[in-house]
């Protein structure tokens, strides 16, 4: 067996091995309210104007607090709030120069009867593009708590998510924008990998099997992963027989963001049922039981550079 | 090199913790259990007061307003039906007006019009920096032993037409009764306190 597992980052394999990804990721679905809004959004110097208020309850806001691959900044506003209404302009200015790069909400605490009237009229006389919502609760207490436990509910209130659902900034007040966008910068500069390590040892001394095995299965399937934008890259490492007692393969996976990380199991179910209609290909009649066990699996994520 | 020193962090693992993000300029909110040392500030009319003048005999509530809040404005009527009904059984009000963006006369006049009970002027929010006071109306109980007893929301419902947790009445009428308070913290959405000093 030949140890090629130095050049990490840059050899590939060319044996494929079925080894199932399994998955720690959250959801990231936007759910939707009520949809009491009305959209009469106008276009305002590129972006267009976003005017259908979505009204959320103290459960469809759930959803709407977890990043879905980007970083998510969310501003909790109602028009009867003064300095609320002073930050919009840094607020939309922030939206204007994140565009693609960041997801912006803003959820207003007015009352469910100004959604059609003083809040869309003020997101239009503002030009808000900005996605917008509406929180309706009588359980206040619990929402806010969900948020943050420092913050009793005092609006305007802003904050920062980082694309792994970790609170980057979070502010009672009108924002600090300087530090916001510094912020800003440095996590899009910065995409967050995901790379999935699982270590398995060969059982029964049945080397030629194990390797088959995932020469033939696991590799091929992440060539085609790779094809179809669903994984970054893919590391298969074989060690010589009986040179160490814990493992004997490493297996790497990488995938370029979180979200990629969170749909892999779906999308891999389906490939895998494409490509492998009638079972895995095997090199004798041995189920994968019979010649490999999972030492270890790792998942981790990283900032920086590849 | 040998497979047991093949580094599993490749890809060095960046731990996302959340260090202490700083949310409020007010600091910590003084804890449920923890005792009021007393206060001095002055009445609009520059009238020193203390705790001890003004604290009720079975308790006292003490409650960040504002001149400018529309949230408050919303609870005024709730606020002063509950200063009037306990003061009879022995629990005060103190409003406090921290925001640093309302000058005296407009505090003055808002006092005058809308309230009948004491009311001091917070200046550079260092009462409110003691408490914790972050958003008005927010509600601080202290007991008949200076004890805070219960932090946060009037009630649950900003507009007053579909309250079904009045949690203030609730928790003067348990300890009024001699039961310990069943729920002693919210927390509801209202006007942040304007500070003197803010933070990033």
């Amino acid at each position: 067996m030949i140890l090629n597992t130095i050049d990490i980052g840059r050899r590939v394999s060319k044996i494929l091995l079925f080894a199932v990804v399994f998955l720690l990721g959250t959801s990231l679905a936007y759910a939707q309210g009520g949809a009491d809004g009305v959209g009469n959004g106008t276009d305002a110097g590129g972006k267009k104007v976003d005017l259908n208020v979505v009204q959320v309850d103290e459960e469809s806001i759930k959803p709407l607090l977890k990043p879905n691959g980007k970083p998510l900044l969310i501003n909790f506003w109602a028009t009867w709030c003064e300095p609320c209404r002073e930050e919009f302009p840094e607020l939309i200015g922030i939206d204007k120069d994140y565009e693609g790069k960041i997801d912006f909400l803003i959820i207003s605490l007015d009352d469910p009867v100004e959604i059609n009237r003083d809040v869309t009229k003020f997101l239009g006389e503002m030009g808000s593009t900005m996605k917008p919502y509406l929180l309706r609760t009588l359980d206040e207490t619990a929402v806010i708590g969900s948020i943050s436990k420092d913050w009793q509910g005092g609006l305007p209130f802003t904050v920062l998510y980082d694309s792994d659902g970790g609170i980057k900034y979070a502010r009672q007040g009108k924002i600090k924008e300087p530090v916001i966008r510094g912020l800003l910068e440095q996590m899009i500069s910065k995409p967050s990998n995901v790379t999935v390590t699982e270590l398995v040892k060969v059982i029964n001394g049945r080397y030629q099997e194990a390797e088959f095995y995932y020469r033939n299965n696991w590799m091929k399937l992440r060539d085609e992963a790779i094809k179809r934008g669903y994984i970054e890259s893919y590391e298969l490492m074989i060690g010589k027989p009986g040179e160490s007692q814990e493992f004997d393969i490493i297996l790497i996976t990488r995938f370029s963001d979180r979200r990629e990380y969170d749909l892999a199991e779906s999308r891999f179910r389906d490939l895998i049922k494409e490509m492998f209609p009638v079972g895995p290909t095997r090199f004798n009649d041995l189920n994968p039981d019979d010649f490999r066990k999972s030492f270890a699996v790792k998942i981790a994520s990283s900032m920086g550079s590849n | 090199m040998k497979l047991k020193r093949i580094i599993l962090a490749a890809t060095a693992t960046a731990i996302l913790a959340v260090a202490a993000i700083p949310v409020l300029a007010s600091g910590e909110v003084m804890a449920i259990g923890a005792k009021l040392d007393g206060f001095e500030m002055p009445d609009p009319a520059g009238t020193t007061h203390s705790y001890d003048t003004v604290k009720g005999e079975k308790g006292t509530i003490v409650i960040f307003l504002s001149a400018q809040c529309p949230v408050v404005a919303a609870y005024n009527d709730r606020i002063n039906a509950i200063a009037e009904a306990y003061k009879a059984k022995g629990i005060n009000m103190v409003g406090i007006y921290s925001n640093y963006t309302e000058d005296l006369a407009w505090v003055t006049k808002h006092s005058n019009e809308n309230y009948e009970f004491q009311v001091l002027i917070d200046k550079n929010n260092v009462f409110a920096d003691r408490l914790g006071a972050s958003f008005t109306p927010e509600i601080f109980f202290f007991n008949d032993k200076d004890v805070l007893d219960y932090h946060g929301a009037i009630d649950n419902d900003r507009s007053g037409s579909n309250i079904t947790r009045p949690f203030l009445k609730t928790a003067l009428n348990e300890k009024l009764s001699g039961k310990a308070i069943s729920e002693q913290s919210t927390k509801a959405f209202g006007c942040s306190i304007k500070r003197v000093k803010t933070e990033g």
